[in-house]
């Protein structure tokens, strides 16, 4: 289980903002890794930086790098649609498209052009499961998935990112706009999955990173201030401001 | 009570383990007194250590259950109820520990053996422990009451072996140092009956959130004014 990536040195610029600070940080495989710190400490931007989302807009530059198994993710020669497949994301707030329950999980097979119906069902039926909400929607697949509730909503969107099998999957405050039910569904089933992938994940909800994180890390101004095991982290932290994030005193 | 959560779960196994060892510790203790078995009583004071570090374990346990999980209601009061139970069960080793070492020390056999009170406390402090124990870790708040009785029993015994004790060292002066080494024996029994019942108190604190660690002697469907 060793380092599945390695952000080395990063440095990362909004035009002239410079949004993250020398970050090191590793990130172990099939492990769940949280990131957490106050509005603005650039956790999120972070996160962005390991598909790549940043390359969609103009002026944004990376200094430093990422390593994934050894190998620079952001140098010029990587293909960054094949980096987005293996870097599954899900965001705040389900993004179903507009199509079938089928359609929205078999949407990237399809670009990956599987065309054969009887794999594509095999497929769906797997990433659904996978995503535990297979029992919920079995019987309405060729529904609009937009009728779905939120819940089932977000992990329809986690079925969508694990049917073309990622390597690791990015989690955007997911479960911050779900009720305690459904974050508790999603919350187990990052538990499950990260037997199968790496995790990384965005939270404000320090109880939930407590939760479900085996390691974390947590971010103030654009700087990396301490990673450690979760453990660690929530009950003897090194560092002054760590402890006064995690006891609620700053933020 | 169902404890679910697989973290508890762990520390309730870890608490299983400890409580066993502790009561055991207990039993060989009072055995090696009364055969003068030293081996044994060895043996008793060599767990001590494996005590201590269970207690070390599951205290950490239980901190990072807390931190982590920031549990509620039921879970929240078993975790607070686990760490007040290892000291209770780590002083019953610490008793046993040294009623090992004065049996070592001194030869008390014969006058343990002249008065069945001792054996009789002995058996009753043990069962206790073990009963109030098993009871934590059944979730079963029925025994608090049965413990309270026996405990009164334990107070009686003391108070009559001591009243003994003191007669005999008018008589015997020359016996006085072992004499005293029993006295110091059976505060100690009585205190694990005590530690015994502290560990049964936390059962309906458990199960219903009934505090009666300052009146042990009302039973767990007593109302709660705390």
């Amino acid at each position: 289980m060793g380092d599945h990536l390695l952000v080395n040195g990063l440095d990362f610029f909004y035009g002239q903002t410079h949004a993250l600070r020398a970050v090191t940080l590793p990130i172990r495989r099939n492990r769940i890794t949280s990131l957490i710190g106050p509005s603005g400490c650039g956790k999120t931007t972070l996160l962005r930086c390991f598909n790549r989302m940043h390359d969609l807009y103009p002026n944004n530059r990376y200094r430093g790098e990422i390593l994934m198994d050894g190998r620079d993710i952001l140098g010029p020669a990587v293909d960054v649609i094949g980096l987005r497949n293996s870097m599954g994301m899900v965001f705040q707030k389900p993004t179903p498209f507009p199509m079938s329950v089928f359609d929205n999980v078999a949407y990237g097979l399809r670009l990956k052009r599987v065309r054969n119906a009887g794999v594509l069902r095999e497929r769906v039926e797997k990433a659904l499961r996978q995503a535990a909400v297979w029992d919920e929607v079995k019987d309405r697949l060729g529904q609009n998935a937009q009728g779905l509730s939120g819940g089932q909503q977000q992990r329809l969107v986690i079925a969508r990112t694990l049917a073309v099998d990622p390597q690791v999957i990015l989690f955007d405050e997911s479960t911050s706009a779900l009720d305690p039910i459904s974050s508790k569904k999603i919350e187990e089933l990052m538990t499950e999955l990260k037997k199968e992938v790496t995790i990384i994940a965005v939270t404000h909800n320090m109880q939930q990173a407590a939760r479900i994180s085996d390691f974390t890390a947590l971010m103030y101004l654009g700087s990396l201030v301490e990673y450690d095991e979760t453990a660690t982290i929530f009950t003897k932290p090194r560092n002054k401001l760590t402890e006064e994030y995690v006891t609620g005193r700053f933020g | 009570m169902a404890i679910q959560d697989k973290d508890l779960l762990a520390i309730r196994s870890r608490l299983a383990v400890m409580g066993q060892l502790s009561a055991g510790m207990f039993s060989g203790a009072v055995e090696a007194l009364e055969r003068a078995d030293g081996r044994l009583a060895r043996t008793v004071i060599g767990h001590d250590a494996q005590v201590d570090a269970l207690e070390n374990e599951i205290e950490g346990l239980c901190l990072r259950f807390l931190a982590l999980k920031a549990p509620k209601a039921l879970e929240l009061r078993y975790a607070v109820a686990v760490t007040r139970l290892t000291t209770d069960i780590e002083r019953v080793a610490d008793h046993a520990t040294v009623m090992a070492r004065e049996g070592l020390a001194r030869h008390l056999a014969p006058i343990w053996a002249r008065d069945r009170g001792f054996g009789e406390m002995a058996s009753i402090a043990h069962g206790m422990v073990g009963q109030a124990i098993d009871s934590f870790l059944a979730g079963d708040d029925r025994i608090h009451a049965d413990i309270v009785a026996r405990d009164r029993r334990v107070g009686e015994l003391h108070r009559g072996l001591n009243e003994g004790l003191a007669a005999q060292v008018a008589r015997d002066p020359d016996r006085a140092l072992d004499i005293v080494s029993l006295i110091n024996l059976t505060r100690r029994m009585e205190r694990v009956a005590d530690h015994a019942k502290n560990i049964s108190v936390m059962v309906p604190y458990v199960t219903k959130g009934i505090l009666l660690r300052h009146n042990p002697e009302a039973g767990p469907d007593a109302d709660n004014d705390d």
